[in-house]
Parts: structure tokens; sequence; C-alpha cells
């Protein structure tokens, strides 16, 4: 239920960054930040299938192509727990290279279907000004992000 | 092993499966998707809309903010407008003043003059011009304003000037009555009148006009020089008759004055 939650609140929040920053910078993707924070605790097999079901979900909710996020936040999914074998989380600089190297992978994902549906517009040229301002702003909340969650979660656990 | 060969063949599964939803959903993508979207957008989207008005909220009031930096630089700008149109008004002031001298006297104005102090003895009535040599000003100058005679500049520096005024008890002026004939001498009389002393025949009663009038003095003929206020019994035989004439100019409330061509 808590999860629920936690996806609710992200798209909530989402939407709300969305209109607060409007069109001067990509607001921070918060619903990816939440899909890491959900799947964290819950193994691959469960994880994975509930990232690219969170991804079809915003698909759907932002009227796109059906498969563009879920396989883009299929591939962060992966990613973060390749990398998280690899890389100490307890670390800040360990945090980054994860958390940059999923946001990468999601965006691979994302470019990976675009190809396919040979989408001319997705590609790291005409969206690095996206990209760029959106993994920088993503990777600047993350910690708190994470931090408050995990205080969150220990205050219910206890 | 199994388990990560589980775990890559369950990545490859969706994987396929997002491209295969992908591809066959394209075709309708723009309706499929979209009406889902429609019917759930109430929900979410008000959290949008939230967002565009806080943006709005904190647009309002950065504007603002600009708009009180924008009022205070406007309100400094007024204030040296202002500062600028009270010095205008002076030189306006003072230029009518010098055209007024010119039409009613009819005299060459040499230069305009600020009196920047009086005699401070008492005794005497002297004014101090902030104008001297400097500035074209002689002794022997006659000085007037708007409203009648001044006096005469005594001392002349560079940038200086002394007046001895009409009510010095120094000063004679020659004068003459404004609606009658009579001619005679004004002296000084501090601290504010003028002791006229003129033929015992003239007509006069107080609130005559008295003018320059000596043909061949210092001053100018035609000036204004005072009011009569008072007429002093004549006692039998005397030669001449007294009168208290105010004058015309307030001397204390002088602030610029107009120096004219010697005669």
């Amino acid at each position: 239920m808590r999860l629920i939650l936690l996806i609710v609140l992200a798209f909530i929040l989402q939407g709300f960054s969305s209109g607060l920053l409007g069109d001067t910078i990509p607001p921070p993707d918060l619903i990816y930040l939440a899909t890491l924070l959900v799947v964290a605790s819950l193994s691959p097999f469960i994880g994975l299938p509930l990232a690219f079901s969170i991804g079809l979900l915003q698909d759907l909710l932002s009227a796109g192509y059906p498969g563009l996020h879920a396989v883009g936040l299929l591939l962060a999914v992966y990613a973060y727990y390749r990398l998280s074998r690899l890389v100490r989380w307890d670390e800040l600089a360990g945090q980054m290279v994860i958390l940059g190297g999923s946001f990468v992978a999601k965006w691979l994902g994302i470019m990976l279907v675009a190809l396919w549906l040979r989408l001319g517009q997705f590609n790291p040229l005409t969206l690095w000004s996206v990209m760029v301002p959106e993994m920088l702003l993503t990777l600047l909340i993350a910690p708190l992000a994470f931090g408050l969650y995990r205080q969150l979660y220990a205050g219910r656990s206890k | 092993m199994s388990d990560t060969l589980l775990r890559r063949g369950l990545l490859a599964g969706l994987l396929l499966l997002g491209i295969l939803l992908a591809t066959i959903t394209r075709q309708s993508a723009p309706s499929l998707p979209g009406e889902f979207a429609a019917s759930i957008a109430p929900l979410f989207g008000f959290s949008f809309r939230l967002g565009q008005n806080t943006r709005a909220s904190l647009a309002a009031i950065f504007d603002r903010r600009d708009l009180r930096a924008e009022q205070r630089r406007m309100q400094a700008e007024l204030q040296l407008l202002r500062q600028e149109n009270q010095r205008l008004t002076l030189e306006n002031r003072r230029l009518q003043a010098t055209l007024r001298v010119q039409a009613v006297q009819g005299l060459g104005v040499v230069a305009v003059a600020p009196v920047i102090d009086d005699d401070p003895s008492g005794l005497y009535r002297r004014l101090f011009l902030g104008a001297g040599a400097a500035q074209g000003l002689r002794v022997g100058m006659p000085v007037t304003s708007a409203n009648g005679l001044v006096g005469v500049i005594t001392e002349v520096t560079a940038n200086n000037a002394v007046v001895r005024t009409i009510l010095d008890p120094e000063s004679r002026v020659g004068v003459r009555l404004a609606g009658a004939p009579g001619r005679g001498i004004a002296y000084g009389a501090p601290p504010r009148m003028l002791r006229v002393e003129i033929a015992p025949e003239a007509s006069v009663k107080p609130g005559d006009k008295v003018v320059s009038g000596a043909l061949q003095g210092l001053y100018p003929a035609g000036i204004t020089v005072g009011t009569v206020e008072q007429v002093l019994p004549v006692s039998p035989g005397a030669l001449k008759k007294v009168l208290l004439v105010r004058p015309a100019v307030q001397l204390s409330l002088l602030e610029e004055v107009q120096v004219l061509r010697p005669l």
C-alpha cells in the first residue's frame, strides 16, 4: 500500500514540478526516483516487472507511445541492480555512479524504442537540452529524496 | 547462475514486450493513451495546475519586487526633476523680473545680481551683491527691481559689489510726484522710511506715488521710489514740505536685483 502511495505521490509531485518550472527548465524525473525507491527493497524478479508497469502507466498518463517509458524504466532499474552490486551505495560518489548510470540507461531505453519506432525527433542531438538538466536536477535531489524516504520508512517501522 | 539467466531472460522478455507494445499501438497511440490520459487527467492534472499557479504567484511576487525597485528609481528621478523644476522656476522668476524692469522702466539691464547679504550694522542700509567687476558692474550704476528703485553701486570688487540703498542715511534721490507737479529730494531715514523734502506748494496727500525724477542725477527718471504715507504739517514760513514715504521695495526680502547702465 505504501508503495502505491509513493508512486501516486510521485506522479502528483511530477505534475506539480512540471507546472512550477514550466518551459524554462525540465523538471527532475521524480517518477524514476520513486521507482528506484520502490524496487530498492524488492528482488529483481518483482522489481523489473514493477518498473515496466510504472513506465507503462507513465506512458498512458502522458498520452505517449506505450512502451517508451516502460522500457526506459526497465533498463534504468536493471542498471540500478547491476551497479548496486558493483559500487557501494553508502558513499555519495557510489550513489552518483549508480544513479547516473541508471539514468543514462533510462534514456538509452527510451532511445531504443524511439529508434525502433523511427521517431526522428527522439535523438540525443535534439534532446540533450532536456536530458542534461533533467539528469542534473534528478541527481541533485536524489540524496534528499532517498534520505527522506529512509527516515519515513524507519519511522513507520518503529 | 540460473538466477542471472532468469533475470536476463526477464529483462529481455519485458524489453521485447515493451517494443511489441509500442509497435502494436503505434497506429492507435494518439488515441488510445490519449483517451486513458483524458480520463485520468483530472486526478493528476490538479497538481500540474497547482504548480502553474504557484509559479504565477512567484512570478507576481518577483514582478512586484521589480516594480518596487522601479518605483524607487522613479521616485529618485522625480526628486531630481522637482529640484530642476524649482531651479527653473527661480530662473524664470528672475528673467521675468528682468523683462518687467526692461518693459516698465525701459532701461538697459547690465546684469542680474543675487543679493547675498545686507549691512549688519543697522545704521547703514547697504546690500552686498554676488556679482562684481567680472560681471560688468561698475561704481555709480543704478540698482533696481521690478517693484522699484533699490539704490546705487558704491563699491565694486572682482565678484562682489556694495549697493547703497535709498534707505541709507547717505542716500539722496531726486524725486517727483507721479500724479502732480512738484520735485524734491528723498533722504534715507532708517529703518524703513524715506524723508522727502518737496516744495511747499506741491499738492500731495498720503497714497500718492513718488518716482525718481531728477534729470541729471544718478538715477533714471520715472522709476517708482515709494508711496507717501504721511505729509508732515508745514510750519509758517517753511521752505520745504516734508513727506514720509514708504519705499516700494522691501529691501529685506530682495533676492535679486537688476543693475542698470549708468546715466
